[in-house]
This record gives C-alpha cells, sequence and structure tokens, in this order.
C-alpha cells in the first residue's frame, strides 16, 4: 500500500473524526439539527469513501453501515434517541479503533465488527419502519437509495447482502456490470440468488433514471445531498471506470467531469487532492514533529549564541555593531515566539473527549451531568498536552464517579438534578491554569485524615494542627490514594498520585480545594513550553542559579536586622503578613556554609500545597533559559531540574522547587506554621509536655523540652578538647559539651570529623549546656506516663511514644551529673498558676515549652470570652495574653479582668508580635513574641517585680502567689 | 581549542587506534571511536552536592557537559590548582557524553588488537575495573580503557533505580 497515501489518508480521517464525538452528542440534545447531521455524515462518509480506494475493506464495511443509518437519519428527517447515538458513537470507536491499528502496523487490523454492523443495520431498519409507521411519504425512500442501494434487495438473507457488500457491489449499478457469472461466484449466492437479484437490480435501475431528474433540478438549486456524493463516486473510479461512468450516469449528474475521475484512479495528482479537499487546507503543511523538535533545539541554542553575541557587542560599545545587535536580538525572539506557536495546540485537542467519557459515565451510573468549559483554545505546547491527556481523564472520571452524588442524593440536598462540570483553562503570565470543578459532594478532609494517619504518612501531632486544604492535599500520596477506603467514603482516590506525578514530570504542580457538600476544585499550573521556561536567576556564595519562575511566587528583601525573622528550634522562618514562612537557607542546605544569622534575599515558592522560602544571597533577576536535562550524575539529586546556559557561557544549575522543599528541616513545625492562624484549641493542657525524640545508635530515648533551648545541626569539628572536657563556643560563649553516647558508655558513634553532629543546647537560669546526640527524630506533645520505672538514674522510665517504647530521660540528673551547681540558685518559681491566653495555636506550641519550663501550671484558651469563663472558675498567678485575637481581643480582656473584684492584682501581660500597642496602661507589662529566651527573661523580671509589689502591698491577702 | 585528532589512514583487521592519555603515572588508551574531541581548561560550574568524581558541568559549544576527574575516581590526590589539564570528551553507549579530565594527553596509536594481555591482578583495584587488557611497552604499561565501565564506577547508587527520570527537555 501506498504508505504516503495512507498517511494522508490517516490524517485525514482522524481529522474528520476528531469532532465526531462532539457533534453526535449534539446531536442527542438537538436531534432536528439538520446541518450537524449533514457535517456528521459526511465526516462517515468521506472516511467510508477513501476506504474503497484504498482497499480496506473491513474500514468501509462498518463506515458504509454508519454511513447507511446516518443517511436513512437524515433523508426521513428521523428524530434520533439516545440509543441511536450511543449506537453511532460505537461505530464512529470502531472506525478509530481501525484507523489506529491502521497507523500502528500498516494494516489493516483483523477485527471483527460484524455485530455492531449488524445492529447498524437492524437499527437503519428500525428508523425505517418506524417512518412508514408514522406514515412518513415512502416515495422519499428513493433519495435514500442513492447512497444505501442494497436496501432494496428486500427478501434476501443478510448473508447475501453482506456477500455482496463484500465483493464491492453496492448499488444496482455494480450488480449489473458484474453480471450473472460474477454473481453467481459469490459465496454464499446460489444460482437463483443470483438471477433474483440482478432482476431486481435491472428493475431498480429504471427507477432512479426518473430520481436523477429530480436530483438534477435539486443540484441546480444549491442542495447538499449532491455534495456528499462526488467521493464515493471517484473513489469507485479507480476499481473499474466503466462502473464509476455507470455510476456517475445513475446517481451522480452533477458530478466531477470524466477528466478529473481519472486523475483520481491515477493516485495522488494535484487535482486529485483538489477533488478531495476543501481550499482551506492547502494553506497548511503538514511537518514531521521530530523536525520540529530539532529545530527547537537549534532555536534554543540561537537563543543562547546570541545572549552571547549581545554581552560581546554592549562591550565592544560600536553602534555599528549594536544596530546590527539590535536587528539580530529581534529576529531570534521572533523566531523563537513563532516557533513555539507552531508546537503550540489549543487544549481542545484533549477537551474534545471530555464530553464524552463524561456521557459514558453518566449513562453507567445514572447521573446527569453537565460539561462547561471554558478557554477552550488556550493554547499549550504538546508535549505537555500529551502528558496532560492521562491525569485530565483522570480527574475527570473522579469527579463524574465519586464527586458528583446520585440523583436522589442532590434531589435530597436541594441542588440542581443535573450536576455540572466545569473546565477552565486562562494563561497567567507564562503558565496556564487549569481548573476542573464539580458540584458534588466534596471531599471531607477528616476521613482523608484519619485515613493518612492510619497509614503513617500523617502523624498524630500533624493530624492535630493540619488545615482541612492542607489534609486534603494528603490525597496526593501514594499509599493514600491507592485505598479503596477513600474512594468509597470521600470519593477521589484512585491513582491521584500518579496525577500528581504525571503533572509535576511537565514542571506543572497540582493543588486540590474542597468544601464538603458544595463541590471539589482542582488546579493545574502548568508551564506553557517545557524547552525554554522563564527563571529566576539568584546568587548564593559567588555562584548563581536559576530557580523555575513557575514556583515563585514572590521575592522579599530580608536582611538580618529584620525584625520578621525568627529562630524556632534552630530552624529559620520568616514572618510574612502575619504568617511564618519556613526557610530553606541555600548556603547551609548546600553544603557552603553553616548555621549564619540568617540575611540575604526570599524567594517565595509555591508548590502548590506548601509555600517555603529560599534563603539567597543576592537575585540577579528573571531570564528566559533553554533548560538542558542534566547527567546521570545528578539523577539522584531531586533539588536539580536541569542546567542551563546564561548569556556569558556559564553553565547554571536549574532548581527543582519541590525537591527544595523536602531539604526544608522540621517540617513538623513547618506545617504548624502553615496552620497558624487555624485549629484552635484550649483547656488544661494536664500532663501533655512538649518532648523532643532522639536516637543514639538503635536505642529511642525522649527528653522534654523544659530546659532544651535550640536545636543545633552543627559540624563536629566545632566541638573543640579542652582539659576539663569538651566545650563548644555558642553564642560569644564557651560551653560544657556532654555527649548522650558517652554517658550511656556506648560512644559518640562519631568518626568522621565532617559529619553533621545534633546538639541540644539545655538552658536554665542563664547556664548553657550542649548535648550531643546521634539522630533527631521529632517534636512531639506527649504526657509522661511513666510505664516502668528505671533503675538508671539517666532515666525517668520507659514510656510509649508513637506505639514505640522509649527511654525518657531525668534531663535535671543529667544536667546535675554534669554540672553539680547548676541548680544551686534558688528556684522558687515552682507551681505557680498561669493563663495563657493566645488565637495562633503556632504561638501555643511556641511559648507553652517556655512556660513549661519555667514550671508554670498552665491553663490556655483560644480568645478572651473562653478566657473569660475560665477566669470565672480559676485563679491564676499570672495571666499572659495575646493582643489581637478574635470574639473578644486582649484590651478588652485586661478591660474585664480589671472590673473583676476577685481578680484584682493578678499581674495581666501583653504578648505581642506588635511593636506598639494602643493602650499600654491596662498591662502590667508588654513582652514582644520574639525569642523564647527573651520571653523567659521577661517573665521572670515580670514575676519577681509583682511579688515583691503583692507582699508590700497587700500582704498575700488578696492575692496570694503560692510558692511551690 | 579543540585539538583535532589526526584521522589514521590505517586500517587492519583487529587492529584498535588509540588515544593514550595520562593520569599520575599511568597511561591509559581510550579507543578513538569513542573520543570525540580533546579540549583544554573550561570554564566550569560546581554542582553542590554532586557525587565526588563529578568536578563540574562545562559548556561545551552550547552542549553542557558532565566533567568527572579521573584522579579522584582512581584515588589520586587532586592536582594543584594552576596544574594544567586536559579534557577527553568520550561518548558512552547511553549516549551520553562525559568530559574526562587527565593530566596529559599522548599520541594516537594504532594497534593490533591481539597485543593486549589481560590485566595482571597487580594492578590497583580500581584500574582493574576499567581496563579491558593492558600493553607492555617498553617503558610503560598502556591500559586500555573501558569507558563505560569507568562511568559506571563514577554513578552513586548504580544499583539502585533510576527514580528520577528526565523531565525537562
Amino acid at each position: 500500500m501506498d504508505e504516503e497515501l495512507l498517511g494522508e489518508f490517516l490524517t485525514e480521517s482522524n481529522e474528520n473524526l476528531d469532532s465526531i464525538e462532539q457533534q453526535l452528542m449534539n446531536l442527542e440534545t438537538n436531534p432536528d439539527d439538520a446541518e450537524l447531521l449533514d457535517s456528521i455524515f459526511r465526516a462517515i462518509h468521506t472516511v467510508k469513501g477513501s476506504c474503497g480506494f484504498l482497499n480496506l475493506t473491513n474500514l468501509e464495511r462498518v463506515a458504509h453501515a454508519g454511513e447507511n443509518l446516518l443517511s436513512r437519519i437524515r433523508s426521513l428527517k428521523f428524530l434520533v434517541n439516545e440509543d441511536i447515538v450511543s449506537l453511532l458513537l460505537e461505530c464512529a470507536d470502531a472506525i478509530k479503533q481501525l484507523l489506529e491499528g491502521l497507523a500502528d502496523t500498516g494494516q489493516e487490523p483483523n477485527l471483527d465488527h460484524s455485530d455492531l454492523i449488524g445492529r447498524l443495520q437492524v437499527c437503519e431498519r428500525f428508523v425505517m419502519g418506524e417512518d412508514v409507521a408514522q406514515g412518513e411519504a415512502p416515495e422519499k425512500s428513493g433519495e435514500a437509495e442513492l447512497v444505501e442501494p442494497l436496501a432494496w434487495l428486500v427478501g434476501f438473507e443478510d448473508a447475501v447482502i453482506h456477500a455482496l457488500i463484500q465483493a464491492e457491489m453496492l448499488t444496482a449499478a455494480d450488480i449489473i456490470s458484474a453480471g450473472f457469472a460474477k454473481l453467481k461466484g459469490i459465496e454464499p449466492l446460489t444460482s437463483a440468488d443470483a438471477l433474483k437479484i440482478l432482476g431486481v437490480a435491472k428493475g431498480h435501475v429504471d427507477k432512479p433514471s426518473v430520481e436523477t431528474d429530480k436530483t438534477e433540478q435539486a443540484a441546480q438549486q444549491g442542495q447538499v445531498s449532491v455534495e456528499e456524493e462526488p467521493t464515493p463516486a471517484s473513489a469507485k473510479a479507480d476499481k473499474n471506470e466503466q462502473v464509476a461512468e455507470v455510476k456517475a450516469e445513475v446517481a451522480k449528474p452533477s458530478s466531477p467531469p470524466p477528466a478529473a475521475k481519472k486523475a483520481v484512479a491515477g493516485n495522488d495528482s494535484p487535482a486529485a487532492q483538489q477533488a478531495k479537499r476543501p481550499a482551506a487546507s492547502n494553506a497548511s503543511v503538514r511537518v514531521d514533529v521530530g523536525l520540529l523538535d530539532e529545530l527547537m533545539n537549534q532555536v534554543g541554542e540561537l537563543v543562547l549564541t546570541r545572549n552571547s553575541l549581545m554581552q560581546m557587542i554592549s562591550a565592544s560599545g560600536s553602534m555599528e555593531f549594536m544596530r546590527v545587535g539590535r536587528d539580530v536580538d529581534q529576529i531570534t525572539e521572533q523566531l523563537q515566539e513563532q516557533l513555539l506557536r507552531t508546537r503550540m495546540q489549543p487544549i481542545q485537542t484533549i477537551w474534545s473527549s471530555v464530553p464524552r467519557i463524561v456521557r459514558d459515565i453518566g449513562k453507567q451510573l445514572d447521573k446527569k451531568i453537565k460539561v462547561i468549559m471554558e478557554g477552550e483554545d488556550t493554547e499549550l505546547d504538546r508535549t505537555i498536552l500529551n502528558a496532560l491527556k492521562d491525569p485530565l481523564t483522570h480527574i475527570i472520571r473522579n469527579s463524574c464517579d465519586h464527586g458528583i452524588e446520585p440523583h436522589h442524593i442532590r434531589v435530597q440536598q436541594k441542588k440542581p438534578v443535573e450536576g455540572t462540570l466545569h473546565l477552565s483553562a486562562i494563561q497567567e503570565s507564562g503558565f496556564i491554569l487549569i481548573t476542573i470543578s464539580d458540584d458534588g459532594g466534596g471531599i471531607d478532609a477528616d476521613i482523608i485524615k484519619e485515613k493518612a494517619l492510619k497509614m503513617g504518612s500523617l502523624t498524630e501531632e500533624q493530624a492535630a494542627v493540619i488545615s482541612p486544604k492542607a489534609a486534603l492535599q494528603l490525597i496526593f500520596n501514594a499509599g493514600l490514594s491507592t485505598a479503596e477506603k477513600v474512594t468509597n467514603f470521600s470519593g477521589r482516590g484512585v491513582g491521584m498520585d500518579v496525577v500528581r506525578t504525571e503533572i509535576e514530570r511537565v514542571g506543572g504542580s497540582v493543588d486540590i480545594d474542597s468544601t464538603l457538600g458544595r463541590g471539589t476544585s482542582l488546579k493545574i499550573r502548568i508551564p506553557l513550553t517545557l524547552a525554554i521556561i522563564s527563571a529566576m536567576v539568584v546568587g548564593c556564595k559567588n555562584q548563581r542559579f536559576a530557580i523555575p519562575q513557575m514556583s515563585v511566587r514572590e521575592l522579599l528583601s530580608a536582611p538580618d536586622s529584620s525584625e520578621e525573622w525568627r529562630l524556632i528550634a534552630g530552624q529559620p522562618f520568616y514572618r510574612l503578613r502575619g504568617k511564618l514562612l519556613p526557610i530553606l537557607r541555600l548556603k547551609e542546605a548546600l553544603l557552603f556554609a553553616e548555621d549564619e544569622k540568617p540575611s540575604g534575599s526570599i524567594v517565595v515558592a509555591d508548590i502548590g500545597d506548601r509555600t517555603f522560602g529560599i534563603l539567597v544571597d543576592q537575585i540577579f533577576g528573571a531570564e528566559e533559559i533553554v533548560v538542558k536535562p542534566l547527567g546521570v550524575h545528578f539523577q539522584h539529586l531531586n533539588f536539580y531540574g536541569g542546567s542551563t546556559i546564561l548569556g556569558d557561557g556559564v553553565v547554571i544549575p536549574i532548581f527543582d522547587c519541590n525537591g527544595l522543599a523536602s531539604m526544608v528541616k522540621l517540617s513538623t513545625e513547618a506545617e504548624v506554621a502553615k496552620d497558624y492562624n487555624q485549629g484552635n484549641e484550649e483547656g488544661d493542657l494536664g500532663e501533655q509536655q512538649h518532648a523532643l525524640i532522639f536516637m543514639q545508635g538503635e536505642q529511642r530515648f525522649v527528653i522534654p523540652m523544659t530546659l532544651v533551648e535550640r536545636l543545633e545541626c552543627l559540624e563536629a569539628t566545632r566541638i573543640e578538647k579542652t582539659a576539663s572536657g569538651e566545650v563548644l563556643q555558642y553564642r560569644g560563649e564557651v560551653i560544657r559539651v556532654l555527649r548522650w553516647g558517652d554517658l550511656l558508655g556506648i560512644g559518640s558513634g562519631i568518626d568522621d570529623p565532617t559529619a553533621q553532629m545534633y546538639c541540644l543546647i539545655l538552658s536554665d537560669g542563664g547556664k548553657r549546656m550542649c548535648l550531643q546526640v546521634d539522630q533527631v527524630i521529632d517534636i512531639v506533645e506527649v504526657s509522661f506516663d511513666i510505664k516502668r520505672p528505671s533503675d538508671n538514674p539517666l532515666f525517668l522510665g520507659t514510656t510509649v511514644i508513637q506505639d514505640i517504647a522509649t527511654e525518657v530521660v531525668d534531663v535535671f540528673e543529667v544536667v546535675q551529673q554534669a554540672d553539680p551547681n547548676w541548680f544551686a540558685q534558688p528556684n522558687d518559681m515552682k507551681k505557680r498558676k498561669i493563663l495563657f491566653v493566645e488565637d495562633a495555636q503556632f504561638f501555643r506550641h511556641l511559648v507553652i515549652p517556655v512556660l513549661e519550663s519555667m514550671n508554670f501550671s498552665i491553663k490556655t484558651a483560644s480568645d478572651g470570652v473562653k478566657a473569660c469563663e475560665i477566669l470565672n472558675s480559676y485563679q491564676p498567678d499570672l495571666i499572659l495574653t495575646d493582643i489581637e485575637m478574635p470574639n473578644m481581643n486582649g484590651y478588652q480582656l485586661a478591660q474585664w479582668i480589671s472590673e473583676q473584684p476577685n481578680l484584682q492584682g493578678i499581674p495581666v501581660v501583653a504578648l505581642t508580635a506588635q511593636n506598639e500597642i494602643d493602650d499600654e496602661s491596662l498591662f502590667s507589662d508588654v513582652i514582644s513574641k520574639l525569642d523564647s529566651q527573651e520571653l523567659a527573661e521577661h517573665l521572670t523580671k515580670i514575676l519577681q517585680r509583682f511579688d515583691i509589689i503583692s507582699e508590700q502591698e497587700i500582704g498575700g491577702t488578696n492575692h496570694a502567689i503560692t510558692f511551690g | 581549542m579543540a585539538q583535532e585528532l589526526a584521522p589514521i589512514a590505517v586500517k587492519e583487521n583487529a587492529s584498535v587506534e588509540l588515544l593514550t592519555c595520562r593520569i599520575g603515572d599511568q597511561w591509559v588508551g581510550f579507543r578513538v571511536q569513542q573520543v570525540r574531541e580533546v579540549v583544554n581548561r573550561q570554564r566550569r560550574t560546581q554542582m553542590p552536592m554532586a557525587p565526588e568524581a563529578v568536578a563540574g558541568l562545562i559548556n561545551l559549544r552550547g552542549k553542557v557537559i558532565t566533567e568527572l576527574e579521573v584522579r579522584r575516581v582512581v584515588g589520586l590526590p587532586d592536582r594543584d590548582e594552576d596544574a594544567p589539564f586536559h579534557v577527553a570528551i568520550v561518548e558512552t553507549l547511553s549516549g551520553e557524553d562525559f568530559g574526562l579530565i587527565v593530566d596529559d594527553i599522548g599520541e594516537v596509536i594504532v594497534l593490533n588488537e591481539d597485543l593486549f594481555e589481560s590485566t595482571p591482578r597487580s594492578l590497583d583495584d580500581v584500574w582493574r575495573q576499567v581496563s579491558d587488557g593492558v600493553l607492555k611497552q617498553e617503558n610503560r604499561v598502556l591500559l586500555l580503557m573501558n569507558v563505560d565501565r569507568f562511568i559506571g564506577l563514577t554513578i552513586p547508587n548504580a544499583a539502585a533505580p533510576n527514580t528520577k527520570e528526565i523531565t525537562l527537555h
């Protein structure tokens, strides 16, 4: 078979069929749209016509059966129902399937569609029968016979009809010209059959001659039915010119002159092309995608060369060069832009299948779902489009299947019975934002959370603080989404991890949001193209790096003097609009340097479910870069996304922000920060305490945070040996180093002097000590429920944390062993009661350990109103309150307290992040929410002050501060 | 800067053309078909957290190539900052090109493959792993280098499956 011709045929047929599904579905809603029906008919008809030409018999039969049915529907103005549309869709599918097979192997696949053909024929008769029953003009059938001639062969078995079709005898003329001998030779026709058929055929041919006149008249009036005819006729032409001519006489008075037909028969001559295809398509040329890709690479190189050329030119200072340079610059830019456009395809190309998917699922599940699409003409690089296809289908299936509720539930919930699936695509500065939303039942974040907990992908601690939105993102976790239960309960599930992986593979990100009972929406952000991306070039320690603009949300300048810096357990955070942003210190992360005061610029990166800051030294600006893949040596480093060459010829790495995000330490804290304003809890903390879990060798220990001031990750060389033991220079002090391994007598386990070491900085009463441990696991909130007391004085006993038996370190004993004088100074702050009023859970988590370390008995309240309730039955020694709070703020609370007779004299201390507060007189003191050290010092001072005042003033009658 | 390799006319059966290079005291031969070119010092970008053998990335006429420090792979100390070196750009079966940093470049020689003997046990372990045989010459032992095996040695977790695909083009 002529390869080129076949290629042409496949492309053209696919183009024709592309729209057919959509059209069929439109027909379902508007069955009386004649124009639409014509268009569908033409598509199938063209395929059928070309088949004969290429000798594709299977395909021809399927297409032919479909065409016949359509022709019947058209001529009888029959109003199609759902079932007929389904059948026609099936027919279109079969054609596509055959075409695909043909494209893959170059051979027509051997598929049996006789069942489908049979049903199409039955349906055709049904349409006719219906028509006759309705008493519609029977003479119209004559017109239809032009297309489906064998229909007049009544009284013969299907097998006979099939055999005739197989033998390409499709019209009475075919049969007559074939003659008796040939007819008789066709299995399973008997001589009698052949004679009968021939007779009927001859009788039939006479009739159409009358019809012909009619058609001719119609043609002169510019009627449509003629238009479809040329192709099958000309297609047949190559088989038997004589036949073609007969046919031309019989069926098609207005067909092209014989000369043109000959041209068709003589294969691929320009005339044939012209006859076959509408003029418009002559304006475009089909180009191999591989060639375009190659061109794209070359232009990528050109862009880079242009960049270096421009630098050289501007260095030369010659006006002449500059003028030429500018031209080169502009031309390159246009070339790049236009070439990019050649690779672009409208998103419609993958969306067009959506209505069909939705319809099928809807029918299957008996749901009515309408699809609304917006921005179908938004264009994307074809590579990306291809990659998006599967995830998109998956999401849509999920939406229809699990998202949109069944009929009765929708009725119950007073929602419109018809569910809506909304697809939109918009372009947003170099990116495409695709939103897929439904108005279904939504997803219950709590169920996801529960599941994640069970799966172990979420700890209790995290679950307590995670926001519903963040919990929803867990659906993209591998373990979670494959779990069937999630699917049953909440909808979405199976394979969502694959969806995310696929999208991330082309540099995109995906984000889910859902309101229970209202619906779910997925947002996919994707770059326009992969080859050239916009990136932020940043500097860190004399080196430049590129961060894809895709992930960059904003840039901040953050000198070390900035008041927004926070250090929490050694991990830097930056306060941005009231939220704490976890910061990745690029310098530290990439082993350039160790712990320094954070300073520089922050690139705020958003990777869908998480936002974090990348601290760099310098930001050079945005640049269009050509992405080049990194070699095999970097495949394990997931924070690299590729490399590029800058204008000066230097190679720089491109980061992958998803990979960078995984380098942010203590993500538990980061989660807390994210949920800064969410998830309030109040009440007595009871025995719950913050504690740090660490490992020494294989053993697991937990240490109360009471004395732990900071968590440091230091190089082993930082610890120096002196005559009196090991020491560490820390914040201008020389502090004692204890190695936990030595205390246990199992050794420190550190051989490599360059290795990083975890050090817990213990602090109390202005003294510090460093406790070096093997590995820090997590910070948790636990109640120290000692299951088994210990003989070893270093331990309080064994407790169970996260289902693992863990030794509880007696930190006081540890410190005392190292420095017997540590606790020598009188500690008279024991067992005093404090009420801590704070709405932000994050700060509660931050401050409570500090208060615990001061040995307060703590009650917490999440706002002023709750505080008042607690104060009605509880007399603390000190009230520590935030100012900005919902329901009742700090000022109102202080005012209220001052009006309560039983609360007179209790110091009310404001703890605020604001630099200035409006009415300081309401408070005994104001402490800024800075670091824990300052907080502890301030509180100590305040307590001392108030202790004195209270003794002097009232002599302990009114509000006795009890000393424990 | 490219030092073009003179084409060699002699083409015998079972003959190999080798480009000889020196690393420390060891002379090795690369099959000429695998060597694209030899370049001098290029501007190099160091890659943080890269495997030890990786010296950095270089830009070779618009192509980004990973430079590997052969000395580090065979356990030799780094050369002095300003000591001269050459970079042999080699191509591997996987299709990726690498720059191998060597101390010196010798001549291109044509040899009969039969002359090579199997690698002696006395040879250093790393050298033995990457050697396809040795040729004892008057004053030196020339080692026939298997480039693919050499590259394999420098890849971290070579046994571990590639978890991440190259996604950007």
